[in-house]
């Protein structure tokens, strides 16, 4: 048993920055037709709290979404930063795995319960989610997962399971 | 002397309330209360929706298939997934519509784009990118979903914002014709759009990667190979993004070539033939009915009666 493990896993850094671009691109559009003083306010503000405060909330949603693991210590940010809680391994109570094949590559959603009442997701996407899936797999038990096996790739029967 | 003055001014205040309220559309806004003033307000928004609720109608929907499509995505791959194919989406169907707006500027001198434009083509390449994912790289749904968004979202919010007022049948129309040149681009005009491609990267290094052996296609297919041999098997950030660009790239090409004019050609040649189905029997003016009386002889005492009349 392999001790003092330590790595975070987080969202990757480029689903934060795309997220900004697509804001700034929309941004010139709207300063071009500010400019213009074609710009009416009631759709300004539409686009201030149907787009740009969502944008901003899931691109910094992303961002600080971490998973920090110490050994077999787990603590978990989320909804920026104001949900913060700990837990050790052994707390997991359940775990629901999704694995997708696409074609694209396998996906692996996981949703992990705690005996606290809480949960938190780890994804393939993310970086060091192989680290952590290689931990719940050496620490939790089978019969506290769930898996659910889904498969988008069609195989050469035409067969789409 | 006061007492009197007093008097006088109750009869006036009442006499004038009872105007008002027989006559509320006179009331000046300065003799209105704020509830009055609010409900007004409240008011004219019902109207303006209830004149509207078409295109309100349109846009919703746009909005609903995208965030369904959206949660069906995020529910089978995670968020993190789904937020880099939406957002690489997103990317690739702004950068098309920014260039089919150049193109019809060079062409027509008249620069077109808005907001709504690229809200439209944001919102479609979100759901295009989420499409890809589920079908599982199946660019003609994925291309035909982003078109088909992209145009019903715009051209809806182009007739509330007053720009351009059109009937709703013919917006559908045209959301069914983006959709479909799209899908074309997609699966007949394959080589057409690596030739245009070609083309493209060739005067603009940035597009480099559009064709050719490092293409984003290139690395996609490769990617799947490996993928089926089993060398390969993570579902990683860069497989994704290679994926989608080059799904999504049929049906950018597609909305490029809309702007240079084909697309116009094509809701505009059926539109007008609808109409003339539509209206070949009634020769009706676009300013009203002119209802031509017969000529009759003038009664020589009352000379008066006119021989047209405009009906509104």
């Amino acid at each position: 048993m392999s001790r003092n493990k330590s790595f975070t896993v987080m969202n990757p850094k480029c689903n934060f920055w795309l997220c900004i671009v697509v804001l700034g691109l929309l941004t010139i559009p709207v300063f071009a037709e500010f400019i213009m003083k074609s710009l009416d306010i009631v759709f300004f503000v539409c686009l201030i709290i149907f787009v740009y405060i969502p944008g901003l909330m899931i691109a910094f949603g992303s961002r600080m979404y971490r998973v920090k693991v110490n050994d077999t210590k787990i603590s978990v940010r989320k909804k920026w930063g104001l949900v913060n809680f700990s837990l050790d391994i052994s707390d997991i109570t359940a775990v629901k795995w999704i694995e997708a094949d696409t074609t694209f590559g396998q996906n692996d959603n996981i949703k992990i319960f705690t005996s606290q009442k809480k949960h938190f997701k780890i994804e393939t996407v993310m970086i060091n989610s192989d680290k952590f899936i290689e931990l719940m797999n050496q620490y939790v038990e089978e019969s506290k997962i769930t898996k659910i096996h889904k498969s988008m790739v069609k195989h050469n029967n035409g067969d789409m399971s | 002397m006061e007492q009197i003055d007093e008097n006088v001014a109750d009869v006036i205040n009442e006499s004038k309330d009872d105007f008002y309220d027989e006559y509320y559309y006179l009331k000046p806004d300065s003799e209105k209360s704020g509830w009055e003033k609010f409900c007004d307000g409240c008011k004219s928004f019902a109207n303006w929706c209830k004149d509207n609720w078409e295109y309100i109608c349109a846009a919703v929907v746009a909005v609903i298939v995208v965030v369904a499509i959206v949660v069906a995505c995020v529910v089978t791959f995670g968020g993190a997934a789904v937020l880099l194919a939406a957002a690489v989406g997103a990317i690739v169907s702004f950068a098309g519509q920014l260039i089919s707006d150049i193109i019809t500027f060079v062409r027509t001198g008249e620069w077109n784009g808005s907001i709504q434009g690229y809200l439209g083509a944001i919102l479609g390449g979100i759901a295009g990118g989420c499409v890809l994912l589920l079908t599982g790289g199946n660019a003609i749904i994925a291309s035909s979903v982003e078109a088909a968004i992209s145009t019903l979202f715009s051209e809806s919010v182009d007739a509330l914002r007053g720009s351009e007022k059109r009937p709703i049948w013919e917006i559908l129309l045209d959301t069914t014709i983006s959709a479909g040149i799209s899908a074309l681009f997609c699966k007949g005009f394959d080589k057409l759009s690596g030739k245009i491609s070609k083309l493209f990267s060739s005067k603009i290094p940035a597009l480099k990667r559009l064709t050719g052996r490092g293409s984003y296609g290139a690395c996609f297919k490769g990617a799947i190979t490996r993928l089926k041999r089993g060398s390969y098997k993570k579902f990683g950030v860069k497989s994704i993004r290679n994926g989608v660009v080059d799904g999504l790239f049929g049906g950018t090409v597609g909305t490029i070539f809309s702007g240079s004019g084909l697309s116009d050609w094509m809701s505009g040649g059926i539109s007008s033939g609808i109409q003339w189905i539509f209206k070949r029997d009634t020769d009706i003016p676009s300013d009203g009915f002119l209802v031509k009386m017969p000529e009759i002889e003038p009664i020589p005492e009352l000379d008066l009666l006119p021989l047209t009349f405009q009906l509104q």
